[in-house]
């Protein structure tokens, strides 16, 4: 049974990302079990999946909703004229397109990911405001008023833990063509596992790394 | 059989098997044997180049063109997928009653757009419920072979649904309300005996299913299409193009002389042309340019043939078999079903319709043709390669790599789908040889 959960939690990661999927299927296992359905939850796939595990043991803890505030971003945003996602989390770009204050900023995501992941499905729910980009194109964005903004989802001394897309995508010579390189650090909780799924990167990759809520 | 006959009958045979053997180069394989025939043509007298293209029945290729132009337009409203999530809620995940629902689904559609458009619709969301909620191996099989034959069903109850029906309405051998008044019931009942007896095998009996599961497939659906919404701009024009070219179809006095051809075409340049620069865009990316190369090429070998005189040969000797004339008729579908199950619908349906044409001098026409349509239907069930549907299938389910209760991979191939194609065959054919035989009575 815990092969067809962790299928289904794969296919929601992929496409809503994986602190989305998570605070989904916790929320859901809660609702039609309570904590013991969480705990059964995690136990089943916690392992594999650092980022629910974590997300699991917050609701365990206490913290039983996604912190998601995009104001700390906001200001590196002013004037900006192209914004870049690397990564996906729906929860966090439904709040960021929500909070953005010019209508007519251009977004695109590199659609570098799980390749189960049905790209034309995720862009289908912003009806055209989030553009696909080649992740071998995606330096036709770059510019003096371009940002490249992706999701962190843990940090341990200097490093922080990223999707592997990011270390694709931030060689050395983007931080010139791009005037900011935004990381969103999205889990209010740690990350209790090896984060599996994940990379560490220096946190210098990043010219900005805005903290969230606890 | 002289020897001219002979020499080209057996490339058209060469080129067939060629290309079922070596399906990664079948374009090149047939379009090969096209250029080959022209050359044989030339050179045995039958005629030039001019004249072998001059017997292609080009309303046909216009047709297919103009409709899966149309389609794409449709497919961009973002109405199938919808559609589809909202048969997901209407089963409440429950996977027979998504069987059921999938499958009628697949029909309906497959109706009104081509097989291929119909499955890309369909099958992405119906995969994403399987991923979420988990089948087993008999379910994924009797469910994605069910839904396979009934895309072909729908595809035969219309004469636009698929191309054996196409041909008949651009060559003009039917009138577009007699095709459907007479296929769609037939297929509909050929759906409903499958539907049983995929039924009475229990497909669903493994299926695990736990509150937990069904809930957390729903939950993941609705933010999977948290605000997807329906392109009303361009639904609403495209609906109406529909209903315009249904109304063109079924209404138009054939003395007028619109043809089928030309009221799709007119038809889908509307939907392309509401939004002149998705539809541009439509026009250079979206036209399936390899069925259409496959079928010139076709219809350009089947040309030089029926220049040698040999299909109406093969039709007379069809009617000196030792055999009462209704039995000569279904000695002709029994034939026709196997021969689309081994080359596809294309080939045989091109080839099979000049015997078919002999034939209908013989007995009602009408009888025939659908006959021969719903032979053809049958055939393309047979296989998972007999219809382009199916490897089109097969990939999907490989991408999705969908996994078993014990985490091994589910498959989906030739063999897995071999028992629900001689079921969903022998219904079909079965319901074909009947309304013939009551047809011709």
């Amino acid at each position: 049974m815990s092969a067809l959960l962790e299928q289904a939690f794969r296919l929601a990661a992929g496409e809503l990302g994986m602190a989305s999927a998570a605070w989904l299927f916790v929320r859901e296992s809660a609702a039609s079990g309570g904590a013991t359905a969480v705990a059964q939850l995690r136990d089943a796939l916690g392992r594999n999946w650092p980022v629910l595990d974590a997300v699991c043991a917050g609701w365990q803890g206490g913290c039983q909703a996604p912190a998601i505030d995009p104001q700390p971003l906001l200001p590196a945003l002013q004037g900006v004229r192209q914004l870049l996602l690397v990564g996906y989390e729906a929860d966090w770009v439904d709040a960021l397109l929500a909070a953005l204050p010019d209508p007519g900023l251009r977004i695109g995501l590199v659609t570098a990911g799980d390749p189960l992941a049905d790209w034309s499905r995720m862009l289908d729910n912003h009806a055209g405001r989030i553009e696909a980009v080649d992740p071998a194109a995606f330096q036709t964005w770059a510019g003096p008023r371009s940002v490249l903004l992706s999701f962190v989802y843990g940090r341990s001394a200097q490093q922080l833990f990223v999707l592997p897309a990011w270390l694709r995508i931030a060689g050395s010579d983007v931080r010139l063509q791009f005037r900011e390189l935004l990381g969103w650090h999205i889990l209010a909780v740690p990350l209790l596992l090896y984060p599996r799924w994940l990379v560490a990167t220096e946190a210098e990759t990043f010219t900005a790394v805005p903290e969230v809520a606890a | 059989m002289n020897g001219i006959s002979a020499f080209f009958a057996l490339l058209l045979m060469l080129t067939l098997v060629a290309q079922a053997a070596l399906p990664s180069h079948r374009l090149l394989i047939v379009l090969s044997g096209a250029a080959l025939s022209c050359l044989g043509a030339a050179l045995s007298g039958l005629g030039g180049l001019e004249r072998v293209f001059a017997g292609v029945p080009w309303n046909v290729l216009v047709i297919l063109v103009a409709l899966g132009l149309f389609t794409r337009r449709l497919a961009d409203t973002r109405l199938f997928g919808l559609a589809s999530l909202a048969l997901v809620r209407l089963a409440r995940a429950r996977p027979l009653a998504l069987l059921l629902l999938a499958t009628l689904c697949t029909y309906a559609v497959s109706m009104v757009l081509n097989n291929l458009t119909a499955l890309l619709v369909i099958l992405p969301v119906l995969l994403a419920v399987f991923a979420l909620a988990g089948v087993s191996q008999r379910f994924l099989v009797w469910a994605l072979g069910l839904i396979l034959v009934a895309c072909n069903l729908g595809g035969a109850a219309t004469p636009i649904g698929d191309f054996p029906a196409v041909l008949l309405l651009g060559r003009g051998a039917m009138e577009f309300a007699d095709y459907l008044r007479q296929a769609f019931p037939a297929t509909l009942a050929a759906l409903g005996l499958l539907v049983l007896g995929v039924l009475l095998l229990r497909p669903a009996r493994e299926v695990p299913a736990s509150p937990l599961s069904r809930r957390l497939t729903l939950a993941t659906l609705a933010r999977l299409y948290r605000s997807t919404r329906l392109d009303w701009g361009l639904l609403g024009p495209c609906l109406l193009a529909m209903l315009g070219m249904m109304a063109a179809w079924l209404l138009l006095p054939p003395a007028w002389g619109i043809d089928p051809a030309l009221v799709a075409w007119l038809g889908g340049g509307l939907a392309l042309a509401l939004r002149p620069g998705e539809g541009e865009r439509t026009l250079k990316r979206s036209i399936d340019t390899e069925a259409l190369m496959f079928l010139l090429a076709l219809f350009v070998m089947v040309g030089v043939v029926r220049e040698t005189g040999l299909f109406t040969r093969l039709a007379a000797g069809l009617l000196e078999v030792p055999l009462p004339p209704q039995g000569q008729l279904v000695l002709f579908l029994v034939a026709a079903a196997l021969l689309t199950g081994l080359f596809s619908a294309g080939p045989s349906m091109a080839a099979l319709l000049e015997v078919a044409e002999v034939l209908a001098r013989q007995f009602p026409p009408d009888a025939v043709y659908v006959g021969l349509a719903l032979a053809v239907c049958a055939g393309s069930s047979l296989f998972l390669t007999a219809a382009t549907a199916g490897p089109l299938m097969q990939s999907l389910v490989e991408r999705a790599a969908l996994r078993g209760v014990n985490g091994s991979r589910l498959q989906f191939g030739f063999r897995e789908y071999l028992g629900v194609g001689l079921l969903g065959f022998c219904v079909t054919l079965a319901v074909a040889i009947v309304r013939t035989l009551l047809a011709v009575r």
